[in-house]
């Protein structure tokens, strides 16, 4: 019987010889993760909640193909980066990014609360916008570094990039992100 | 370190994630420089903003709906299995097509010999040939009850005559000249010679060139209803079609089991006669029909093939021959009827005739019911 200590090695060996309920314990595990990252990808809920439903039915069909050479966990996520940059580059989508920004605060406040901000809400949506604006392999970078903390030897494997690129692709990236919210920094230095 | 140098590693020097002699190398190069210390300060803050995105919660109930979806479908087999899937599926799929290619390259491969030879037997075999050459050399065409399948057999035997044809003749038509020569000198009915003339030979061959592909049906063959209604070659003489009318009715027919012909498989002609034998014909057949078949013109160029009914029987019918003629030559092949029989009736098909401009285009099919003369 798996449980939920068992490690994701454990659980895709018992799902590879058929054991369903495996299965189960690896979604409960990386769908926060990974649902998060597509979010945050896409800019919207919807959206990210199919994504990412996507994402686990491809990768339980293809659990089979899976030699156990990467994390679980890396494997899933190059799925899902790949399915939501997919999806990103899909033109209607992209329309309905910019139409979805402003309902993206609303997902938020219900789980901020009442204490956050009207500033704070505004530069989540600025961020949010710039990082719909950027490409998305430089979204994908700063998210995975910068928002799941993932480390550099795993973003090579996962972008299947040398380190040293992973390195100087996230700082292209970010310089890139700064960009587009200097207008922010500008005004709010001369606010401090 | 200039400032280029320093923002390459500005987001190293962010996540400390330099060594200590280049963290300290930048810690002087920012102290010195406002340009990269705003940098390094922007830097910063987009790290943290993003950082400080929130995490939301995934939407309630995803797992229970991957987990529905998961049970409804079939795993996909890991790599080894599908290579033996494929292989277990494939390989008696390929075996069996391997089979079937052999069988088919077997049967073609022992057929092949006699397509060979039917192709060079309708390009080579004299449209004009006697067909008592064939029933002297071939006694299996002899029996053939029709026109189709005899040209295997015939096929046969032009290739048993010379060997190999194809390997032996120069030019087919040249061959089947060669053939047919001796051939025809050996004609046991000087009736069925003397409708050959040598120069007869030749036309039928010029006329069945310019064509379609089928062989002429042969002058003194039997043959059933069945066969194609319209042999397109102008392979005999009219004269000598109408010569072999004069033929002395006692000649048996050859097939006489063969003679009732099928209502349903018998073709529908243009135009049927009905004629009656001139007595003095009958008294000498074999010299009128030789002294006929000397003069009658073989421009009309008109095929002949007969069924003969119940030769020995009470029946008023004798025979029953039918003739494929070019519409230029109808009223010739008419007239030449008449001098050989006694035209007792002649008809055409009513339907037949409302389109015939249409059949101008093509050779008309007549079906001659030869009876016994009165005498």
């Amino acid at each position: 019987m798996a449980s939920e200590s068992t490690s994701d090695a454990a659980c895709v060996r018992r799902l590879q010889r058929g054991d369903i309920n495996a299965y189960e314990i690896l979604v409960r595990r990386h769908e926060k993760a990974i649902f998060n990252l597509v979010y945050r990808m896409l800019g919207n809920y919807d959206d990210a909640a199919e994504t990412t439903q996507e994402v686990f039915l491809s990768a339980y069909r293809a659990i089979g193909q899976f030699r156990g050479d990467a994390n679980f966990s890396t494997w899933l996520y190059r799925i899902a980066l790949n399915q939501a940059t997919t999806r990103r580059k899909s033109a209607n989508l992209r329309q309905k990014m910019l139409v979805s920004i402003d309902g993206t605060d609303m997902v938020d406040d219900a789980q901020i609360g009442p204490a956050e901000t009207l500033e704070k809400k505004e530069l989540r949506e600025r961020v949010q916008r710039a990082l719909n604006e950027l490409e998305p392999e430089d979204a994908t970078v700063i998210l995975l570094r910068d928002l799941q903390d993932i480390p550099y030897e795993d973003l090579a494997q996962m972008l299947k990039i040398p380190v040293g690129t992973v390195k100087s692709r996230l700082h292209r990236a970010r310089q890139a992100l700064k960009a587009r919210l200097a207008a922010y920094f500008r005004a709010g230095r001369k606010a401090v | 370190m200039n400032c280029q140098e320093a923002q390459l590693q500005l987001s190293g020097y962010l996540e400390k994630s330099l060594d200590a002699i280049r963290m300290k190398s930048i810690e002087t190069h920012l102290s010195s420089c406002p340009f990269c210390r705003a940098e390094v300060h922007g830097l910063s803050d987009c790290i943290r903003l993003v950082s400080d995105l929130p995490v939301l919660d995934p939407p309630a109930g995803l797992t229970q709906r991957v987990m529905a979806h998961a049970r409804e479908i079939e795993l996909e087999p890991r790599s080894w299995q599908r290579f033996f899937a494929a292989f277990k599926v494939t390989v008696p799929v390929q075996a069996a097509a391997v089979v079937l290619v052999s069988v088919l390259a077997i049967l073609l491969y022992q057929r092949q010999p006699e397509v060979k030879n039917i192709v060079f037997s309708e390009k080579a075999s004299p449209a004009v040939l006697p067909s008592n050459v064939d029933e002297k050399t071939n006694p299996a065409a002899k029996n053939s009850s029709t026109i189709a399948s005899e040209q295997p057999s015939r096929a046969r035997n032009t290739k048993r005559d010379s060997n190999d044809p194809l390997e032996t003749a120069p030019h087919p038509v040249g061959k089947a000249r060669q053939q047919s020569a001796p051939a025809g000198a050996s004609i046991k009915d000087p009736a069925v010679a003397a409708a050959e003339p040598e120069n007869a030979m030749d036309k039928p061959m010029e006329s069945r060139l310019a064509g379609p592909r089928r062989p002429a049906i042969q002058a003194q063959e039997v043959s059933t209803a069945s066969d194609s209604p319209r042999p397109s070659a102008d392979a005999l003489a009219i004269g000598a079609a109408i010569g072999a009318l004069s033929r002395s009715p006692l000649r048996p027919s050859p097939f006489s089991a063969e003679t009732a012909l099928s209502p349903l498989s018998e073709p529908i002609p243009d135009f049927e006669f009905v004629v009656k034998r001139r007595s003095s014909a009958r008294a000498v057949p074999d010299e009128a029909l030789r002294k006929r078949s000397e003069t009658t013109p073989v421009s009309t160029g008109a095929t002949e093939r007969s069924a003969a009914s119940a030769p020995s029987g009470p029946s008023p019918i004798v025979e029953i021959r039918w003739f494929t003629v070019a519409p230029e030559h109808y009223e010739q092949f008419r007239k030449e009827l008449a001098a050989e029989a006694i035209i007792d009736a002649e008809k055409s098909v009513a339907a037949k005739e409302m389109d015939f401009g249409l059949k101008r285009s093509r050779e008309l099919l007549i079906k001659v019911t030869v009876l016994p003369s009165d005498g």
